[in-house]
C-alpha cells in the first residue's frame, strides 16, 4: 500500500486515531509520518493519538496553491447548496452534502488518490428502475420460508425450499 | 425496546458454533454507508431535516418484505443498559448511543441486520454473521441496499456513493472479520502482521482495546480503502487475508502445543481464576476465556471441554452483567457480579 499523503513511497507507519470516540486509521511512509506527527519515532510502527486530526492535516495540503492557503481556499467556490466553504472542509475533513463533491470536484481528486489509491468508483449503480436480482429474490424466499416453518405450514415450506434450491443452483452456474 | 426484549434476540455470531465450536473466525460483518441525496449530511442537517430523513426511511421500510420483522428503536428513549447491550452485541457503534433525538436503530429479529439512521451518515446498513461469511453478509447487505434505492441515495458516477467522510466514499463498504488469534499474539507476530496488512490496503487491529494487544486475543481485519475496487473485490480481499491468518494461527498453535508445558499451565491457571476469583475484571475474564477456547479447539482434556465460549463471552461484558443484576453497577460491583456469574457457569461443568 502506498503512503496516503505523498502517494509515492510505501506506507510503513500505521496510525490509529480517535476523534470523539470514532476510530480511523492512516498509513504513511516514514518521511510523511515524521512531518505530520510529532509523536512518531523511527522504530515504532504503530502510534495512537487522539488530539489533532490527521485527516485535517491531509486536507490542509489540498487546494490550488499550497503557499498561500488562505487566499487559495477563497478561490474555490463554496458549496452552493449547504454553504460549506473549502477552508472549512480542509479544517474538518467532512463534507456537508452531496453537492459539496460537485463544488470541490477538481480539488478532492488528489485527496481520494491519497486515501484510497484511486479516484474512480467501481461498483453497482443505483437507479429507481434497478432490477430486483436473483439475490434479492432468494433473500425474500428465505424470510418467507422461516415464517412458513414457524407457522407450521409445511407444504408451503417445502415448495419454498424447492424454489430456493433452483435459484441457488442457477446462481452457482452463473458464478 | 427494553433490555429484556433485546436480551431475547438471537446473537448468531455467538451461537453460530454449536455443532463445530472450533473456529478462529468468530464473526463477519459488512457495513454500507449511504446518504439521501435530498438532505444535507447529518453533521450539517437541522433537527427537522434529520426527522425528515427518519420519516423517509420509516416509509421505505414499512412495506419492504426484507424489513418485515424489524424493531424501530429510538435511541434517545432507551435506558443506558439496553444501549450498552446493543453495543456489546455489536449491533450499533458506541458513538451512536450519544446523542440526538433523531437517532434510530432498525433491528432485525434474527439479530443479523441492523440499520443506524442518522449516525455519521444518514444510513449505516450492517449485516453481522457468525464465522467467515463475508460474501454472504455482502449479499444480504446488497439486497437491503437495493431495496432502499427508492430513497434516492447520494451517488456520483465518478466518486460512487457519497459519504460525509472522504474515507468512506465510493462503495461505502467496510467488510470486517473478527478473528481469535491467541497463538499469533503469544508468539509476538502481531506487530508484523499489522504492518503488513497496511501495505495491502487492509487494517488489522485489536477488536477490544488498543493497538497490537487486544483483550481476549480478538482482532479485526477490515478494508481500509473504499474507492477503486468493487464491493466484491474488497470483500474477497478481506476474506483472503482472514483465511491466511487462520492458517498462520493454526501453525502457531501447533508449535505452542508441541512446546514445553507452559501453555498447558496457563490454561489451567485460567480455569482456576475463572472458577475461584471473587473479583474479575473484563480484560482478565476475556483473557481466561480466550485460553479455554484455545484448549477446547486443541482437543485438550479437562472440565473446560463443555464450556460454551460465546454465551459466556457476552455475559461477562459490562452491560450484560448489569442487565443480569437489573441495575446500574459501579466498576467494582460489576467485577464482583462478573466473578459470581462466571463461577456459577463453570461450577456446573465440573
Ligand atoms: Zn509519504
Ligand atoms: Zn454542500
Amino acid at each position: 500500500m502506498l503512503c496516503e499523503r505523498c502517494g509515492k513511497k510505501n506506507a510503513e507507519v500505521h496510525i490509529r486515531q480517535t476523534i470523539q470516540g470514532a476510530v480511523s486509521e492512516h498509513h504513511l511512509c516514514r518521511d510523511c509520518a515524521r512531518e505530520l506527527t510529532s509523536g512518531w519515532k523511527p522504530g515504532s510502527d504503530f502510534l495512537e493519538f487522539s488530539i489533532g486530526s490527521f485527516l485535517e492535516n491531509l486536507c490542509k495540503t489540498l487546494g490550488p496553491e499550497l503557499r498561500e492557503q488562505g487566499k487559495a481556499a477563497q478561490a474555490v467556490p463554496s458549496c452552493p447548496r449547504c454553504g460549506l466553504d473549502f477552508e472549512r472542509f480542509r479544517k474538518t475533513g467532512r463534507f456537508g452534502c452531496a453537492d459539496c463533491y460537485q463544488a470541490f470536484r477538481e480539488w478532492i481528486r488528489p485527496l481520494f488518490t491519497r486515501i484510497h489509491g484511486s479516484e474512480t468508483y467501481r461498483g453497482p449503480v443505483p437507479g429507481p428502475g434497478a432490477v430486483k436480482s436473483v439475490d434479492d429474490e432468494l433473500e425474500r424466499l428465505k424470510m418467507q420460508l422461516k415464517d412458513a416453518v414457524s407457522e407450521e405450514r409445511y407444504e408451503l415450506a417445502a415448495a419454498l425450499r424447492d424454489r430456493i434450491r433452483i435459484l441457488e443452483g442457477r446462481l452457482r452456474d452463473e458464478r | 425496546m427494553n433490555a429484556d426484549q433485546i436480551l431475547a434476540l438471537p446473537v448468531p455470531w455467538v451461537e453460530g458454533g454449536q455443532e463445530n465450536p472450533s473456529d478462529v473466525v468468530i464473526s463477519s460483518r459488512v457495513r454500507l454507508a449511504r446518504n439521501l441525496s435530498r438532505f444535507p449530511f447529518v453533521n450539517r442537517a437541522t433537527p427537522e431535516e434529520k426527522a425528515a430523513v427518519l420519516e423517509a426511511v420509516r416509509q421505505a421500510i414499512q412495506h419492504e418484505p426484507l424489513f418485515r420483522e424489524c424493531a424501530w428503536c429510538r435511541i434517545g428513549e432507551m435506558d443506558p443498559v439496553s444501549k450498552g447491550i446493543l453495543v456489546e452485541r455489536r449491533l450499533m457503534s458506541p458513538d451512536f448511543l450519544q446523542g440526538s433525538q433523531e437517532r434510530v436503530l432498525v433491528l432485525d429479529s434474527r439479530g443479523i441486520v441492523s440499520v443506524m439512521v442518522n449516525e455519521e451518515d444518514h444510513l449505516r446498513i450492517q449485516v453481522l454473521l457468525g464465522r467467515m461469511a463475508l460474501c454472504e453478509a455482502l449479499r444480504i447487505a446488497s439486497a437491503i441496499d437495493r431495496a432502499l434505492y427508492c430513497l434516492d441515495f447520494a451517488f456520483d458516477p465518478e466518486f460512487g456513493f457519497l459519504t460525509s467522510c472522504p474515507t468512506n466514499v465510493g462503495t461505502g463498504l467496510r467488510a470486517s472479520a473478527m478473528l481469535h488469534l491467541p497463538a499469533l499474539r503469544m508468539s509476538g507476530a502481531m506487530p508484523e502482521i499489522i504492518a503488513q496488512s497496511g501495505r495491502l490496503g487492509l487494517v488489522v487491529r485489536g477488536a477490544y482495546g488498543e493497538g497490537t494487544t487486544s483483550a481476549g486475543a480478538l482482532y479485526q481485519v477490515s478494508n481500509q480503502v473504499t474507492l477503486g475496487l468493487t464491493p466484491e473485490e474488497l470483500t474477497e480481499k478481506v476474506e483472503a487475508v482472514g483465511s491466511r491468518l487462520v492458517e498462520q494461527e493454526a501453525r502457531a498453535r501447533s508449535a505452542l502445543l508441541n512446546g514445553p508445558h507452559e501453555l498447558e499451565d496457563r490454561i489451567w491457571r485460567a480455569w482456576g481464576t475463572l472458577l475461584y476469583a471473587r473479583r474479575l475484571g473484563l480484560a482478565e475474564a476475556m483473557e481466561c476465556l480466550s485460553l479455554l477456547r484455545m484448549a477446547q479447539e486443541a482437543g485438550m482434556k479437562g472440565p473446560f471441554e463443555k464450556l460454551a465460549w460465546g454465551p459466556l463471552f457476552l455475559a461477562v461484558q459490562p452491560a450484560h452483567v448489569q442487565a443480569r443484576q437489573g441495575r446500574l453497577l459501579t466498576e467494582a460491583e460489576t467485577d464482583t457480579a462478573r466473578a459470581e456469574l462466571v463461577r456459577d457457569a463453570l461450577g456446573c461443568l465440573r
